[in-house]
């Protein structure tokens, strides 16, 4: 077992635990950086120092553009409903059944020495099972938020942590990405983040407007169609419409 | 080297384009040349177009330049069509970072790269124009939202497969060509291709997964479908054809139950989608159905791994993305030439407007199609395959529904006229009354000068020849197809999935 990439892991299930159980913002926000920073790190060979530099400037990049959209406001809608213990429980569990998993896998590939007879239950903990765990139990804690989250900074933090943790388990399912397809990733999160930032730009923007579901939204329950898809210049060349 | 200057180009020109937008001079003069020196660069991409970039070759083939001179004349004459009629401009740098990040994921063997560039570029291209949308705050939001995750989602499923593939598990690394078939790596393979069509279904949003699309098309400026819903979407399609090719074919399970599940998803688009189409009355809602129509077809690729199927389901989603590229043009400028967008308000829009009826007829004959185009022998190959008889042929009446919605446009467009579209400037040229001293008369400088007042002026005349030469390249590129020049080099990765050649590496060194 390597000490400093069982750290590591630890800060990134924790940073996954924080971000998707914290009520304010900028806890949240500090979660994500954990993930988004310390994540990239948990690969055996580590990549370039030039690969490593920009998942982490990413990372970085995407909180601090959340932070200076959401961090001054209240963001309605963040924090788990069951609370941090029970996050905290889910995300060891997984991460346990992650390193469990990566076991079984590394007897399965050919071209990794067989195990030993009777081998040290830390040994049990490579730096594949940790990427292994870490990106599930980062996956599962950040599934909720994704897709039930109702404000902009939460649905961010889940989809963030889900694209980490897919990441972390395809390091440790398949081996780290080429160097390529980690810019390519760099890239995700980054639109992933812009996108979410732009959301929340709206919706604060939207404090100032009108409640949702008033005269603008349609008797179906969706927007209505005439305040969507107009812009200033439509207005100003009515003729246009 | 061509296909790496596109993508330095557009997807700096066009983040560019958007941010400066609001100073719309400034941002859509950004986002004009660069889609002009798009539209040149990407003329130049060849078979010998190869370059090494971080550890990985981009290359670039025939059939890579046809998308990607297609994908990027659209978005030039779709974005001038939005400039004078439309949304002004709003998607012209959106459409611009999609194209780059595409053409880019299309020039990769790894299918990982090529899922997430199309993820990001797919985000990029969907919610940008939302920053400049001025309705109601927590609509555009909650839109939004709506839209990002099934992106997201697509995106997801999509490395996940390909982790699957690369991984212990996968067929490269798990599959013994020598010791027959294993139950276990059958079941794994059947679920690795559905979780790949899974995404291709979320991605291009066929039936189950329309609302995202369906609310896209509502919502969004018209020129932002084609962007989203066609090329991104179809950019997506192939590689995850790519993908199976390499992953799930050589595998050689039978999957029957997996390839009839996904043959019932395809035809329940294909029905669905084209009713839906039918019944929809205004013109977005017939264009957001019709592409779900569409990718219906187009699933029947993954039905069944064949060669020959997956050339035709690349002639089909090329081909179909540039004719309805056409179809939003003509959307675009029909509803903004007469200020309506129902059937029911457009009565009389062709006898009205001659150049959107020409417009018009051009993409419905490259939507049905002719015996010889690609895409009507694409449309035939794939149902005759996939579905089984006789419900191929149900499946193949279902697939000419656009007989049915664009005939009852056609009728609407050759009925008496609507008072909306008699109240419309229409779409004939104006050239007096601009200079009041003539045109021939003056220096070249007040010349000059009154031009901008003509473009105002004769901006739907514009609009309108613009959409008929969006309409012209789709029937142009339905009819030649690109299966011809992929079938040698593939698009969308040769290698098609993420570390195959790793995996396949260790497999050798472990035996």
């Amino acid at each position: 077992m390597n000490p400093a990439l069982a750290g590591v892991a630890l800060a990134v299930t924790a940073g996954a635990v924080i971000a998707a159980s914290s009520r304010e913002a900028r806890a949240a926000l500090v979660g994500l950086a954990l993930v988004l920073g310390f994540g990239p790190f948990l690969a055996e060979p580590l990549p370039g120092a030039a690969i490593l530099g920009a998942r982490v400037v990413t990372g970085v990049l995407v909180v601090y553009l959340l932070w200076a959209v959401t961090a001054s406001n209240e963001s309605p809608g963040l924090g788990s409903r069951i609370g941090w213990p029970a996050e905290t429980a889910i995300a060891l569990g997984v991460a346990i059944a992650g390193v469990a998993m990566a076991s079984g896998l590394a007897s399965l590939d050919p071209s990794l020495p067989p195990p030993a007879e009777a081998p040290d239950p830390l040994d049990a903990l490579t730096p594949a099972a940790l990427a292994l765990g870490a990106g599930l139990a980062s996956l599962v804690v950040g599934l909720a938020p994704a897709f039930f989250g109702r404000g902009a900074l939460r649905t961010a933090v889940g989809l963030l942590l889900v694209v980490q943790g897919l990441v972390l388990a395809r390091t440790g399912l398949a081996g780290p990405p080429g160097a390529l397809e980690q810019l390519g990733i760099d890239g995700l999160l980054l639109t992933l983040g812009t996108s979410a930032a732009l959301i929340a730009i709206i919706e604060r923007r939207s404090a100032g407007d009108a409640e949702p579901g008033d005269s603008r939204r349609g008797d179906d329950g969706r927007p209505a169609r005439a305040t969507i898809g107009t812009t200033d210049r439509d207005a100003a060349m009515p003729s246009a419409r | 080297m061509s296909v790496l200057l596109l993508a330095a180009l557009t997807i700096p020109g066009g983040l560019a384009a958007f941010l400066t937008f609001g100073r719309p001079r400034v941002g859509l003069a950004i986002g004009g040349l660069t889609s002009i020196l798009a539209i040149v660069v990407a003329a130049s991409i060849g078979p010998h177009d190869a370059a090494p970039l971080v550890g990985t070759v981009v290359s670039g083939s025939d059939g890579l330049r046809t998308v990607a001179l297609t994908w990027a004349a659209g978005i030039a004459l779709l974005g001038l069509a939005d400039v004078l009629v439309g949304s002004g401009g709003a998607t012209l740098g959106p459409s611009l970072m999609g194209l780059g990040t595409g053409v880019l994921a299309l020039s990769v063997a790894d299918a990982g790269i090529g899922f997430a560039l199309l993820t990001a570029g797919g985000m990029a291209t969907a919610l940008g124009p939302l920053a400049w949308l001025h309705g109601a705050a927590p609509d555009v939001a909650l839109l939004g939202l709506r839209l990002l995750r099934p992106l997201a989602v697509a995106g997801f499923l999509g490395l996940a497969a390909v982790a699957w593939g690369a991984s212990a598990l996968g067929p490269f690394v798990a599959g013994d060509p020598l010791g027959g078939s294993d139950p276990a790596l059958e079941i794994a393979t059947g679920l690795g291709l559905l979780v790949v069509v899974t995404a291709v279904v979320i991605r291009m949003g066929a039936i189950p997964a329309h609302v995202w699309a369906s609310r896209l098309a509502e919502a969004m400026p018209v020129a932002a479908v084609p962007a989203t819903l066609g090329w991104g979407a179809a950019g997506f399609a192939l590689v995850a054809l790519a993908w199976v090719d390499v992953t799930i074919a050589p595998a050689a399970a039978p999957l029957f139950a997996e390839r009839g599940l996904i043959a019932l998803v395809a035809a329940t688009s294909v029905l669905l989608g084209g009713l839906a189409a039918i019944l929809h009355d205004d013109l977005e809602h017939i264009l957001g159905y019709s592409i779900v129509q569409d990718a219906g077809i187009a699933l029947l690729a993954f039905s069944e791994i064949r060669p020959d199927l997956a050339l035709a389901g690349r002639d089909w989603l090329i081909g179909m993305v540039a004719v309805k590229s056409g179809l939003a043009a003509w959307v675009l400028v029909t509803r903004s030439t007469f200020g309506a967008r129902r059937l029911s308000e457009l009565r009389g829009w062709a006898r009205s407007s001659p150049v959107l009826g020409l417009t018009f007829a051009v993409v419905a004959l490259g939507v049905v199609g002719l015996p010889g185009m690609a895409t009507f022998g694409a449309r035939g190959l794939l149902t005759e395959s996939a579905v089984a008889s006789p419900f191929d042929l149900f499946v193949l009446a279902a697939a000419f529904a656009p007989i049915v919605y664009l005939g009852r446009i056609a009728v609407a467009g050759l009925d008496r006229m609507s008072d909306a579209v008699l109240a419309a400037e229409g779409t004939r040229p104006r050239l007096r009354g601009i200079r009041p001293a003539g045109w021939s008369a003056a220096s070249v400088a007040v010349v000059a000068r009154a031009v901008p007042a003509a473009i105002r002026a004769n901006r739907f005349v514009i609009a309108a020849a613009t959409a008929l030469l969006v309409a012209v390249i789709g029937l142009g590129v339905a009819t030649a197809g690109i299966a011809g020049d992929a079938a040698d080099e593939t698009l969308g990765g040769a290698g098609g999935a993420t570390g195959a050649t790793g995996a396949a590496s260790r497999f050798e060194a472990g035996r």
